[in-house]
C-alpha cells in the first residue's frame, strides 16, 4: 500500500482510557462478521441463536442510545444538529461503561460541524477498517437493501455524499462519503490507530486475520490458537447462514433477503454490467490500485 | 377531578399542544425568560447536554435554547437568538419530562388513542411508528389522546386501574405518514426548511386530556426476520413487562437521577399489575400498514377491560 500506515496501537494497558474500538467499514465489507469472530473470540458464553453479536457496543447511529446520553431529543433535531453532539456522545459513552466498547461504524471520518473529528481520539483506543472489493459491496449492499437496481447502488458508492438513515429512521444520520471517500477519510486521519482488513484476506485465511485483529487489540487470546479456531469455526459462513435460516437475524433490514447471502468473493464481476464495473472502477480507481482490486 | 396533572403560565406562546395545561395566572408552574447557568454546581447526575442537582435540572440545546427547571414549580429560559417555535418544541420536550419529575410524575415515551374513557398507549424507541399508527388509528370510534408523551401519576395507581394525563395534544408527523395515515398537515415543527416534520391533526381528536389507562403496547419489528405470524399481539406479564415498560420511561436517566430508582421500580411494578402490558409485532413496511394498522383497531374495539 502506498498510504502512509496510521500510528501503532497503544500499549496494551490504554484500553482503561481509551475504552472505545471502532469497527468501521462501507456497508457490506464484512463488518458485521468481524464482530461476530470477535464475539465468539471474546464473549462467547453470550453468544446463542438469537445473539449473533455479543460483543458490547453498538453502533455509532443508535439513535435510542444518543437520546439517553444527552437528554436530547434527537427525533426534533436536523441531522446536523446531531452531529455537534456525536463526539460528547461518544465521550460520555467512553466514561459511563465499565468494559472495553467495540463500535460498529459506516460513517466516514469526518468533522461533526464544530470543528472536531466526529470520532474523538481521546477515548478511541483504536479502529479496525474492513473493506471489500466495490463490485462485491455492490451486489451485497442491493440485497440489503431489498433490490437489484445496480445503478442506483452504483451511484450511492460513487456519490460523496452518500448517507445512510437519518431523519425519520431509527438510527442515526451516517454520511459514508461514498466508497472511495469512506477509506480515504479513515486511512488519512492521524488521531485514531487503525489496522486495515481486507475482506478477501479474511475469506482466504479467516484465522490469520484474526490474530492480527487480536494482536492489535493486544489481546491475550492473541497467541491462543485454539481459541482463535475455535471463534473461527463458530463464526463459518454456512453455520451462519443456517443459524438465520433457522432463527431469523435481527439485524437483517426487512427489506433485504438473507442477510448472510453469498458471502463469497466475485459475485459482482459476474452481476454487474461492464458499464456498472466500469463506472466504479473510474471512480474509485486510486483506492482500488492501492489495495490491490482488479477492474 | 382535573383533566391535568399540573397548570402553567408562560410569558412566550406555546401553541396548543399543552393547551389544556395553561393558565392566565395562578398556576403550578411558571415559565419565563431570564438567566439560566452554563454549569449546575454538584451535579450528580449529567449526560452532554443536560445536568441534575438536586431539585434543578439544566439542559443546552447545541446551539441553541438552555432551560432551566427548578423545583417542579419553574422553567426559566434562555432564548440564545431560538425562534418562539424552536423555543416551544425543546421546552415541551426534555425539559418537559424533567419538569414532570420533579412534580413526582412518571412520563412515558408513548402515544395514545382514546375510547370511551379508556386509553391505549402505544411505545417503543423513536423510530417505531408510535404516532403514525396513533394518527392511522384516531379515525371513527377511536379518539386521538396523545402524542410522544403519557404522564402517569403514582398517586393515581390503583389495584386493577390506573389514571393517565395526555403529555402533549399536538401530533407531529414526519411528511410520509400523512399519506399513511390521512391526517391533516399543520405548520412545521422546526424552522429548518430541510427538516420535514410537521404538526397534525388527525381524523379524530378527543376533548378529554386525561383517562384510564387500559393497553399499554410495546412496538416491534421482529417477527419478520423470524418464521413467526408477521403480526402478532402478545399479552406479557412480570419481569418481560417490567423490562419493556422501563424502555418505556421517558429519558430514563432523569428519572433515576430525580425520582430514584426505588421510586420508579415501584411505579412500574404496580402500573404492570393494574394495566395489560402486550407487544405488537408487525412489518414496517408501507404496504403492510393498513392491514397491521386494521388488526391492531380491531383488537382495541373488541377488547374488554374487564376480562383483562
Amino acid at each position: 500500500m502506498t498510504r502512509k500506515p496510521a500510528d501503532p496501537a497503544p500499549a496494551p494497558d490504554g484500553y482503561l482510557d481509551k475504552p472505545i474500538t471502532w469497527l468501521t467499514s462501507f456497508p457490506k465489507s464484512g463488518n458485521t462478521w468481524t464482530r461476530i469472530l470477535l464475539s465468539n473470540l471474546l464473549a462467547h458464553d453470550y453468544v446463542d441463536d438469537d445473539n449473533f453479536a455479543s460483543l458490547p457496543g453498538s453502533i455509532s447511529s443508535n439513535r435510542r442510545s444518543f437520546d439517553q446520553v444527552t437528554g436530547l431529543p434527537s427525533s426534533d433535531m436536523t441531522d446536523d444538529e446531531i452531529d455537534l453532539v456525536r463526539p460528547d456522545f461518544y465521550r460520555a459513552l467512553a466514561v459511563d461503561c465499565i468494559e472495553r466498547q467495540f463500535v460498529k461504524v459506516h460513517d466516514g471520518y469526518h468533522d461533526s460541524g464544530a470543528g472536531e473529528p466526529l470520532f474523538p481520539a481521546g477515548c478511541s483506543f483504536g479502529a479496525i477498517y474492513l473493506v471489500r472489493h466495490p463490485y462485491d459491496v455492490a451486489v451485497s449492499y442491493a440485497n440489503h437493501q431489498g433490490h437489484e437496481n445496480f445503478d442506483r447502488i452504483v451511484k450511492q458508492m460513487n456519490h460523496a455524499d452518500h448517507i445512510m438513515a437519518g431523519g425519520r429512521q431509527s438510527q442515526l444520520r451516517q454520511r459514508t462519503l461514498g466508497w472511495k471517500g469512506h477509506y480515504i477519510s479513515w486511512h488519512e486521519q492521524r488521531a485514531i490507530p487503525l489496522l486495515t482488513i481486507r475482506y478477501e484476506d479474511m475469506l482466504a485465511d479467516t484465522a490469520a486475520c484474526l490474530k492480527q485483529m487480536a494482536a492489535f487489540l493486544a489481546l491475550d487470546e492473541a497467541t491462543d490458537d485454539a481459541a482463535i479456531a475455535r471463534a473461527v469455526e463458530e463464526s463459518r459462513f454456512e453455520k451462519l447462514r443456517a443459524k438465520e435460516d433457522a432463527h431469523g437475524f435481527r439485524e437483517k433490514p426487512e427489506k433485504a433477503g438473507r442477510f448472510f447471502n453469498s458471502g463469497r468473493s466475485g459475485d459482482g464481476r459476474q452481476r454487474l454490467s461492464t458499464e456498472q464495473r466500469q463506472r466504479l472502477y473510474e471512480h474509485n480507481r486510486e483506492v482500488m490500485e492501492e489495495l490491490g482490486y482488479e477492474p | 377531578m382535573s383533566d391535568v396533572p399540573f397548570t402553567v403560565t408562560a410569558d412566550l406562546e406555546l401553541g396548543s399542544r399543552v393547551e389544556p395545561f395553561v393558565r392566565a395566572d395562578s398556576a403550578d408552574v411558571r415559565i419565563c425568560e431570564g438567566c439560566v447557568p452554563d454549569r449546575l454546581d454538584d451535579a450528580s447526575e449529567a449526560g452532554t447536554n443536560f445536568e441534575v442537582s438536586g431539585d434543578r435540572f439544566l439542559l443546552h440545546v447545541p446551539r441553541g435554547a438552555s432551560f432551566l427547571v427548578e423545583g417542579g414549580s419553574r422553567i426559566t429560559y434562555r432564548r440564545n437568538d431560538t425562534s418562539d417555535r424552536d423555543m416551544a418544541l425543546f421546552l415541551l420536550g426534555s425539559a418537559w419530562g424533567a419538569l414532570c419529575y420533579q412534580r413526582g410524575l412518571i412520563p412515558l415515551h408513548a402515544s395514545a388513542v382514546i375510547r370511551d374513557g379508556q386509553v391505549h398507549a402505544f411505545t417503543g424507541p423513536s423510530g417505531a411508528g408510535k404516532s403514525t399508527l396513533v394518527a392511522a388509528l384516531s379515525r371513527s370510534e377511536l379518539d386521538f389522546f396523545t402524542d410522544d408523551v403519557l404522564i402517569i401519576d403514582p398517586e393515581r395507581i390503583e389495584p386493577g386501574r390506573s389514571f393517565c394525563y395526555a403529555g402533549q395534544k399536538d401530533m407531529k408527523l414526519w411528511k410520509d405518514a400523512f399519506d399513511l395515515t390521512g391526517s391533516d398537515k399543520l405548520g412545521a415543527v422546526r424552522d429548518e426548511p430541510s427538516f420535514e416534520k410537521f404538526f397534525a391533526r388527525p381524523a379524530t381528536m378527543g376533548e378529554n386530556a386525561s383517562g384510564l389507562l387500559s393497553s399499554l403496547t410495546i412496538l416491534k419489528n421482529e417477527n419478520v426476520r423470524r418464521a413467526r405470524t408477521p403480526v402478532e399481539i402478545e399479552q406479557i406479564s412480570g419481569a418481560l413487562a417490567l423490562r419493556a415498560l422501563r424502555e418505556s420511561v421517558y429519558r430514563m436517566r432523569f428519572a433515576n437521577a430525580i425520582i430514584g430508582r426505588e421510586k420508579l421500580f415501584r411505579t412500574l411494578g404496580a402500573l404492570i399489575s393494574a394495566v395489560r402490558v402486550q407487544t405488537f409485532d408487525r412489518s414496517l413496511l408501507k404496504s403492510e400498514f393498513e392491514n397491521s394498522t386494521a388488526v391492531m383497531r380491531e383488537w382495541i374495539l373488541d377488547y374488554d377491560p374487564e376480562a383483562r
